[in-house]
């Protein structure tokens, strides 16, 4: 690759070309300044040869990415013909943050000069998702699921949950259905069971994690609402993440965490569709059951439930005083002090992490029976959390994670390093505590975080000193007024964040009880 | 003389003349002085003696002569009747012989002179026994002459002089300065001398001059002058001798006469006197000064002799004399003094060190330069300079203060509108002159050759004299400070004390009711709050949204509907139990939300089997199912028998979370009652309130110690610490407020701080003093809450101005270190309405968040 001449400048300095120089001569009397720079990626397949470069300091993005394109073009050139490559726009990285600007310009926000060799990174430019439309609902949304391409599920404070379609997301109504528990309830966080949409489990500010069946998209009226109750919380639940185990295609098990504000985090087995085995085909002990249809208060106690106890019961902090303890002492239990805590599934459900308001940042191996595997202790309260993706190629996680601060700040924790508590610390990461932090499902660096202004950034790790791009607020005529309230009102909290399973579009959910699509084309892509 | 006054009365204008008749007797005394030897000292005893053993004596000297021999005689010849006898008897005294003469010589030629001064006055010692009667004869003769008037003018102008030579009461003291008669005292010196020894003095007339003089008598060399070893006086004065070969005389004597050159004999007289003579011409000299041949004595022979034969002139020294080696650099066993050697003989002075060191300092210092160029003088002296005032030496010197300098107003010629007119002029005139502005009427003078004297010239420069001397002055030392800085305490600095809230997370709007208390749950996740609709509200703190509302006016009429008055969280952390305070009671809420496990030990807490009913203090109402059911579990009404109900505007709970206490202000003697959950029971501990109605006693909020069974008490203006369990008053904290607003106690029950609605936040620590350690003051407004971080070091205060004081104070174990207080940030971001700004504020029990309620009608997280 290195014998292939450069031919870069063929527009600006077409022929004067050396061989093996590095650095094109493209300086005649008049042209402006110089600076060399190097090149590097981490996309495959897109590798240039890693020598300096001189380039006008003038130059921006654009050129820099026609650059490569020329390199990647005569590479592939060299098999087939040169009109079969598409050119590809390419993101700078300096530093750690996007190149926005002409190099001098850098060169001069930093005071470095022309002649120091400037390192950049090439990353594939994405358009920043746009937004496409937005589903008002009665209450605040608390969380959003995307999983599933076409249905958008949410959970509201109001104790419905609600699934929309993202086709007509603000056209049609969504299908609202209220667990039997629920009445009076607020949901905190309703998921997708699997990808075929048909399942739901839903955390409540009650403490109830509860399992349930919705209409599929082919039937589109299941007049019976039954959920499994799965009873360990008696906080209210904060979280909820849910990995499918795709043992065999028959029997297909879904593992739940839950995690609450004492402190507990409960790990469930549950099957993925969610048909449980009820109390007259077993004949076994009394369990719970409700069914409720829209408000009617029918118990058919025919078909009682039987829901399993949790897999595994894990105290992230520990409580002051246990509940065998208190039951001892015939007082209630104490939770710990900060005990609120947030939890999430890591690499399938080998993993849980967890973190809570003391500060602590922990991941649990769930192989190894549920053993503390890694803790980080910092000075922040966490109000989100999501593991980094794992990369494609590799076949294990990076144990990373990605959290959100109420100090507006956002870290990655690299349990690699036991030395220091976030590998990467980005303060001042929003303007307000960040609410939702969500990882890109396909990129191994790119997440979604939104916070409690409303603004949703995505970021990407190699540029933690600069979001990618915030997503700006629609613009629309519909939304005009909604806009104007929020200017007088201007912390409509974003509380709900996901990505859709090919990574394109983000949806998002709040304080503005609106349900925004923010749609894009190839994020996230790493091959050319 | 005495005798002489006492015989006869002499007239005053011939005492003159009898003073001249006295001369005679001095003569004689000059003559008895020529005896060898007499001591000056017994004189006039001896004298005064003569006067009275003179009769006998004269009868013994005429048997002295007849036995011709004896010493006696040579003492009482003194007062000889002629000189005859003294020369009858010159080989009698051989030894004097010499003397003798040269006085003879001498007495001769002043008797010469004596009567060449004065002819008609040359007595003679013979002419002593008639001499009465001649003069009287001679002087009545003359007086009566008349071709005699120049001589008589001439006689009276030497009266007058001779009178004033004299001393006017010489004569007719008689007594001398003891008191003695001067007839009768001693004297110590005789007539012819003054008292103090000096020799009187005779009026002559000149010879030269023909004006009468004084004159002394000579003084004789050796008897008259102390040094008798007086050389020769030179007569011929600092000049050649050979000035007078041509002359007559060589040189003069002590009255300006010439001493005649003796007659010379010629060459052949010289050689015959050789020859013939006696033999003695080989033996004398010739003095060349006088003129005369000396004849050498023997001794003066031996010593020429001596001096041709080189020896020593001195027969009687012996230059070969033994010598006797006193000194010697031998070490003698005996030393001829054991005296020790004296300190100064081996050690170095101490004065001479100081001495040299000074010089050496100055050296060093530079204030000595070898080879210095002098101070250059300046060539005229500038008048007009201070640098000529007198300046003391020392440092501390302080110079006058300078008077002003003269104004327009003070010159001699002023323009016009300086010049008094009549008016002014009167009122100057009439003010007293230290109430004058001016001291002078200003004026104006064509010429300053007109300007008169300055009539207060002395009086001011008086007065400025008694300003200088007598205001004191002193020396002020000015601080110098080049950093205005480094008189502020040393604190640390903000970000040193991280973390501490700084900005607004969330939001909790409760728009348009302003709220007026908040409390977040032991847990921190829940936060209460207590808005004017009379509405509890309950969030999640995290979130912000509003999870819960309470009415806590239900079953109240409109018309008495009232405003959540407070509201706090019990600090118990297994029960989740809130005590609200509206419209005449207390409710105690137990909220649902927070967890059902929580909820039902809650709700069995407050569910006791054995509810004491005291309906004399407050009704414990259990609340309906349903209201169980939403939160709400007990009502309790606080009445008594006279009022109808009261008005309870306070709560605060105990640390432990059993019991907690009320605040009604308009109530006077139930006041504070204190409620206790667990046995559904209220007590009023302070019953017997003296004053009632007092504004002043009325009670503005308690609270209770962390640890010891103590209340808090703030009144009006103090805060009073009982100790509930003995039934006493602890202490009383005096604030010096005019009226306390709020007051916390920190977690550890040593310190306390109290806000004032005259914008004062104090800090006391309840070991040091009952005054306040640290009054901040700090807001623009009245403070409405102060809270203590129950965890961190950390405290707020919220005022009326908007903001909330967010300070850092941490408490040391050591009782000798006191409280270190750092204010740390103002947290602005509440709307002011109706002047009021921040109403309450409350920590997060862990964190350091702070919530602030407002009466703009939001509360607002604050976090770091």
């Amino acid at each position: 690759m290195s014998d292939r001449p450069d031919r870069v400048h063929d527009q600006a300095a077409s022929s004067s070309r050396d061989s093996m120089t590095s650095t094109p001569s493209i300086s005649s009397s008049n042209a402006p300044a110089t600076v060399p720079i190097r090149l590097r990626t981490s996309l495959p397949g897109c590798s240039i040869p890693y020598v300096p470069y001189m380039v006008p300091v003038t130059w921006r993005r654009s050129q820099l990415s026609t650059l490569v394109n020329k390199v990647l073009a005569t590479a592939q050139g060299a098999g087939h013909e040169e009109a079969s490559y598409k050119a590809v726009p390419f993101d700078f990285i300096v530093d750690g943050s996007l190149l926005r600007c002409s190099l001098d310009e850098y060169l001069e926000q930093r005071g470095q000069s022309a002649e120091t060799t400037l390192e950049l990174e090439y990353i594939r430019s994405t358009l920043p998702p746009a937004f496409k439309d937005a589903a008002r609902q009665d209450d605040w949304v608390s969380s959003v699921d995307a999983r599933h391409a076409h249905r958008i599920l949410t959970a509201s404070y109001d104790g419905i949950v609600r699934i929309f379609d993202s086709e007509s997301l603000a056209t049609s109504p969504p299908q609202s259905y209220t667990p039997a528990y629920a009445s009076n309830v607020s949901l905190t966080s309703a998921k997708w069971l699997r990808n075929t949409a048909d399942a739901i489990v839903t955390g409540s500010m009650s403490g109830t994690v509860a399992v349930w069946r919705v209409p599929g998209t082919e039937t589109k009226s299941v007049p019976v609402l039954q959920a499994a109750e799965l009873e360990h919380h008696t906080s209210p639940v904060s979280s909820i993440d849910v990995a499918v185990a795709a043992t065999n295609a028959s029997a297909e098990r879904a593992t739940i965490v839950s995690a609450g504000w004492d402190g507990s985090i409960a790990l469930w087995d549950v099957p993925a569709d969610a048909r449980f085995e009820t109390q007259e085909e077993t004949g076994g002990a009394p369990g719970k059951k409700r069914r409720k249809q829209h408000g009617s208060d029918a118990r058919p106690i025919s078909s009682a439930i039987i829901t399993p106890p949790p897999l595994m019961v894990l105290h992230h902090v520990t409580p002051s005083l246990g509940a065998t303890a208190a039951r001892a002492l015939n007082t209630a239990p104490t939770p710990g002090p900060n005990a609120r805590t947030i939890a999430a599934l890591g690499d399938g459900d080998q993993r849980i992490w967890s973190a809570a308001w003391d500060g602590t940042v922990k991941y649990w191996d769930v192989v190894a029976g549920g053993g503390l595997a890694g803790r980080k202790q910092t000075d922040k309260v966490p109000l989100c959390l999501d593991p980094l993706q794992s990369l494609s190629l590799s076949s294990f996680t990076t144990p990373q994670l990605v959290c959100g601060h109420m100090d507006h700040s956002l870290a990655l924790y690299d349990f690699r390093d036991a030395v220091s508590n976030a590998a990467l610390a980005m303060s001042g990461a929003h303007a307000a505590p960040v609410s939702a932090v969500k990882v890109h499902p396909v990129s191994a660096h790119l997440f979604a975080s939104g916070a409690y202004d409303g603004r949703i950034k995505v970021w990407d790790v190699r540029s933690p000193k600069q979001a990618l791009f915030a997503l700006s607020e629609p613009v629309s005529t519909s939304s005009k007024s909604s806009h104007m309230a929020s200017s007088k009102q201007p912390r409509t909290k974003v509380l709900g964040l996901d990505w859709t399973p090919d990574g394109n579009a983000l949806v998002s959910g709040g304080e503005d009880c609106r349900v925004c699509l923010y749609q894009g084309q190839a994020i996230g892509i790493e091959h050319v | 003389m005495a005798v002489d006054k006492g015989r006869r009365p002499v007239p005053p204008e011939r005492r003159a003349q009898g003073r001249k008749r006295a001369e005679p007797g001095d003569v004689t005394i000059r003559e008895t002085r020529t005896r060898p030897v007499h001591t000056p000292e017994p004189e006039p005893e001896l004298l005064a003696k003569d006067g009275i053993l003179e009769l006998e004596d004269d009868d013994d000297n005429d048997d002295d002569d007849d036995d011709d021999d004896d010493d006696k005689s040579n003492h009482h010849d003194g007062a000889p009747k002629n000189e005859d006898d003294m020369e009858a008897f010159p080989e009698l005294v051989s030894g004097k012989d010499k003397d003798d003469d040269g006085d003879e010589d001498e007495e001769e030629d002043d008797e010469d002179e004596d009567e060449d001064a004065s002819d008609d006055e040359a007595f003679d010692s013979d002419d002593l026994e008639n001499w009465d009667e001649e003069a009287d004869a001679k002087y009545g003769d003359a007086d009566l002459s008349d071709d005699d008037d120049v001589k008589e003018g001439d006689a009276a102008l030497e009266r007058m002089i001779a009178r004033a030579r004299v001393k006017p009461d010489e004569s007719e003291r008689t007594t001398n300065k003891l008191g003695i008669d001067t007839g009768v005292a001693a004297r110590f010196y005789d007539e012819s001398r003054n008292d103090d020894g000096s020799k009187r003095g005779r009026v002559v007339q000149s010879h030269v001059t023909g004006m009468p003089k004084v004159e002394y008598p000579p003084i004789e060399p050796e008897y008259d002058s102390d040094s008798s070893t007086e050389d020769v006086p030179n007569r011929i004065g600092q000049v050649p001798l050979s000035w007078y070969d041509d002359l007559p005389h060589i040189g003069y004597d002590i009255n300006g006469r010439r001493v005649l050159r003796p007659a010379q004999g010629d060459e052949l007289d010289k050689f015959l006197d050789s020859v013939e003579g006696e033999g003695d011409g080989w033996f004398s000299a010739h003095d060349k000064t006088s003129g005369q041949d000396v004849k050498l004595t023997d001794e003066e022979l031996d010593i020429i002799q001596r001096l041709e034969r080189a020896q020593i002139p001195v027969e009687a020294y012996d230059p070969y004399e033994p010598a006797t080696d006193w000194f010697t650099q031998h070490q003698q066993t005996t030393p001829l003094t054991a005296r020790p050697e004296p300190k100064r003989r081996f050690v170095p002075s101490k004065w001479e060190h100081k001495k040299i060191m000074k010089i050496v300092r100055a050296i060093r210092q530079g204030r000595i330069v070898a080879h210095a160029p002098g101070r250059e003088r300046p060539a005229f002296y500038n008048l007009w300079s201070d640098a000529d005032e007198a300046r003391a030496d020392h440092p501390m010197h302080m110079p006058a203060p300078k008077l002003p300098l003269p104004s327009h107003v003070e010159s001699y010629n002023p323009p016009a509108e300086y010049l008094f007119g009549d008016d002014e002029k009167a009122e100057w005139e009439a003010a007293e002159p230290e109430d004058r502005k001016l001291p002078f009427l200003p004026a104006k003078y064509a010429a300053l050759r007109l300007v008169p004297g300055y009539d207060q010239a002395l009086h001011e420069r008086f007065q400025r004299c008694l300003d200088l001397y007598m205001a004191p002055r002193m020396r002020r030392k000015r601080l110098d400070i080049d950093d205005p800085d480094q008189l502020l305490p040393k604190l640390p600095a903000p970000r040193d004390l991280r973390p501490f809230p700084t900005h607004t997370d969330v939001v909790y709007a409760h728009a348009p009711w302003r709220i007026r208390t908040v409390s977040i749950d032991p847990s921190g996740a829940w936060l209460l709050t207590g808005p004017d609709d009379g509405h509890v509200r309950l969030w999640d703190a995290a979130l912000g949204r509003c999870v819960a509302t309470w009415d806590m006016n239900a079953g109240v009429a409109r018309a008495d509907r009232s405003p959540v008055y407070c509201v706090q969280w019990c600090p118990n952390r297994t029960f989740g139990i809130a005590a609200a305070v509206s419209v005449g009671r207390v409710t105690l809420l137990a909220p649902p939300q927070c967890g059902k496990t929580m909820y039902e030990a809650s709700l069995a807490h407050l569910t006791t089997p054995h509810a004491a009913e005291d309906a004399a203090t407050a009704q414990w109402t259990r609340a309906s199912e349903a209201d169980r059911a939403a939160g709400v579990c007990v009502r309790i009404d606080v009445r008594n028998n006279k009022h109808a109900s009261l008005v309870p505007k306070y709560v605060r709970w105990h640390a432990r979370g059993d019991y907690f206490a009320t605040v009604s202000p308009e109530a006077a003697g139930e006041a504070v009652l204190i409620h206790q959950v667990s046995k559904h029971r209220s007590q009023a501990p302070f019953r017997r309130t003296r004053r009632a109605g007092n504004s002043a006693m009325a009670v503005q909020c308690v609270c209770f110690h962390p640890s010891r069974p103590w209340l808090f008490v703030a009144t009006q203006r103090y805060v009073r610490v009982y100790d509930l369990v003995q039934q006493s008053l602890v202490k009383t904290l005096q604030p010096g407020v005019r009226w306390i607003s709020s007051l916390d106690v920190h977690p550890s029950g040593d310190h306390v701080i109290i806000g004032s609605y005259d914008r004062r936040v104090l800090w006391f620590d309840l070991d040091l003093s009952e005054r306040p350690y640290k009054a901040l003051r700090y807001h623009s407004r009245a403070v409405r809450a102060v809270a203590y971080h129950p965890r961190f070091p950390l405290f707020a205060s919220a005022a009326d101005d908007g903001t909330v004081h967010v300070y850092h104070g941490t408490v040391y174990s050591d009782l000798l270190q006191n409280a270190l207080l750092v204010p740390l940030k103002i947290l602005r971001g509440h709307a002011v309405q109706d002047a009021l700004g921040v109403l309450s504020i409350a920590w997060h029990p862990t964190l350091p968040w702070l919530v602030s309620a407002g009466a703009d009608g939001d509360a607002r997280l604050w976090t770091p």
